[in-house]
């Protein structure tokens, strides 16, 4: 836990040198947010299955930039770790890829 | 060092003497030399880094003299200093090879990892032509200490891991020839490490220090207990003997006497890092005359506990803070895996994140050394850790 705590400035300097990337993909979900605030309809049938495509689509997505950023492949997972990293960046790219899809799903 | 000491003394003034235009990243050389990173990517610029309210005196240290206190430069410039920080960096001692020459890595199955950015290309590039063409693959140790000792072994693990994924693993025989009785110096690595390559058909031999080479006929010459012996090769790995540069090694500051006299490392305390004879002065990194620990983990740790110490000493007080020796060497074991290894001055392995177990094979300890390490550095550069 220690290492974890002494290495979060880390994590800054990682999103410093990753910053045109790190700004869309924080910029994307508000900016959609703002342009279909107006629209209302929240669960909108067409949004849930867009949010349902997005994250299906994030599944497959994340592990494959995941291997193409990082490099490695499948057979480099070797132990629990391993496993629960790639899950936690699927996890993650999932929920981002269908919150997007959702917002950017007019609702009619 | 600079920017801890800028942060921690107000109104201190801090020299800082270095005459480097380019900060290389020396831990990516080795990710250079695996074809995954562009020499760019280890190229910094040294003032992008330099801490404010650091004066920076862009000439090199010539001569310390820590009786009267000062330093001078390369240009002649003589600067009185009350505390002295020496952080120097250590030396690659290619004069140590008979007929080797630097210049020559790139060409004719030369490579060498250490010697910056374009040597660490040209290093790939004669794996990549061995994996085409095929033959003998000779990877080499130091008898001396080294920085970053895992980067040998790692160069070994990346050329078996380039010539199986190109097709020429079945073509080419990977040998690493040690001076040693170890390919390592922490047991639990060294036996780990012996066993991989046991599982990839790559060759050990001890007790054989690089001594010559021969470019033209590709001979190596190697020093051994019972004489010179001759060594065919198609790639050579050179990691050359190292050593502290003349600006300690000549100087009062070296030691003077056992095993590491004769590179010359400054005489430090190794839990405070304050120089055993000269009170005001304390090392930092490769230079230190410590049992273990030439890499960026080792700054980073002792960084921190060097820069409180000589804050302690300036404000009338003993050094409180003891260094333990921690290093770390993420040990790629092939493009994708690694083994994140850290273990402390009486070769203790002392892992710190959760969850990594240091002698399995791992995609996230690849991570760590692909994605996260060089931003944990320039956090350091920055003082944050």
């Amino acid at each position: 836990m220690e290492g974890i705590i002494e290495n979060l400035p880390v994590g800054v300097m990682m999103v410093i040198g990753v910053w045109p990337f790190a700004l869309v993909t924080a910029g994307l979900p508000l900016l959609l947010l703002i342009l279909t605030l107006r629209h209302g309809a929240w669960c909108h049938p067409r949004r849930r299955l867009a949010a349902l495509g997005g994250f299906i689509g994030g599944l497959v997505l994340g592990p494959m930039l995941a291997f193409a950023v990082i490099g490695g492949g499948i057979g480099d997972l070797r132990y629990w770790m391993d496993w629960a990293f790639l899950a936690a960046i699927t996890g993650a790219s999932s929920i981002y890829c269908g919150l997007v899809f959702y917002l950017a799903m007019p609702p009619r | 060092m600079a920017a801890r000491l800028s942060a921690q003394l107000e109104g201190a003034r801090i020299t800082l003497i270095d005459g480097a235009q380019q900060h290389i990243y020396q831990p990516g050389l080795t990710l250079v030399a695996a074809g995954t990173w562009d020499p760019a990517q280890v190229i910094e610029s040294e003032a992008d880094w330099m801490p404010r309210g650091v004066e920076w005196l862009q000439e090199y240290a010539a001569e310390i003299d820590p009786v009267a206190k000062a330093v001078v430069t390369t240009d002649g410039k003589r600067l009185p200093y009350d505390f002295l920080v020496v952080a120097t960096g250590l030396e690659l001692a290619f004069d140590q090879i008979a007929g080797f020459d630097p210049k020559m890595i790139g060409r004719d199955g030369l490579g060498c990892v250490y010697a910056g950015p374009q040597a660490a290309l040209g290093t790939y590039r004669m794996i990549m032509a061995l994996a085409e063409k095929g033959g003998d693959a000779v990877m080499t140790l130091p008898h001396t200490p080294l920085k970053c000792a895992g980067a040998p072994l790692k160069l070994t693990f990346i050329t078996d891991d380039l010539l199986r994924r190109h097709g020429g693993r079945g073509r080419a025989k990977v040998n690493f020839l040690s001076p040693l009785s170890t390919v390592f110096g922490v047991p639990a690595v060294n036996t780990r490490v012996l066993e991989l390559w046991k599982q990839r058909d790559i060759g050990v031999a001890y007790g054989r220090r690089l001594k010559a080479v021969d470019q033209g006929k590709r001979i190596a010459t190697f020093a051994t207990n019972d004489g010179d012996i001759e060594q065919r090769y198609d790639f050579l790995h050179v990691v050359p003997p190292m050593r502290a540069p003349a600006v300690v090694r000549n100087s009062p500051l070296s030691i003077k006497s056992g095993p590491m006299a004769e590179g010359g490392w400054m005489e430090v305390d190794k839990g405070t890092l304050r120089h055993k004879r000269f009170a005001e002065i304390f090392g930092c990194g490769d230079i230190n005359g410590t049992p273990r620990g030439k890499t960026a983990a080792t700054v980073k740790k002792s960084g921190i506990v060097a820069a409180a110490n000589l804050v302690s000493v300036i404000t009338g007080k003993e050094p409180a803070l003891k260094f333990d020796g921690y290093t770390s060497c993420p040990m790629v074991t092939s493009i994708g895996r690694a083994m994140l290894i850290e273990f402390d001055y009486e070769g203790r392995l002392t892992p710190t994140l959760p969850g990594v177990e240091p002698l399995t094979e791992s995609w996230f300890a690849w991570f760590l050394e692909e994605r996260m390490l060089k931003p944990a550095y320039l956090a350091m550069l920055k003082g944050w850790t």
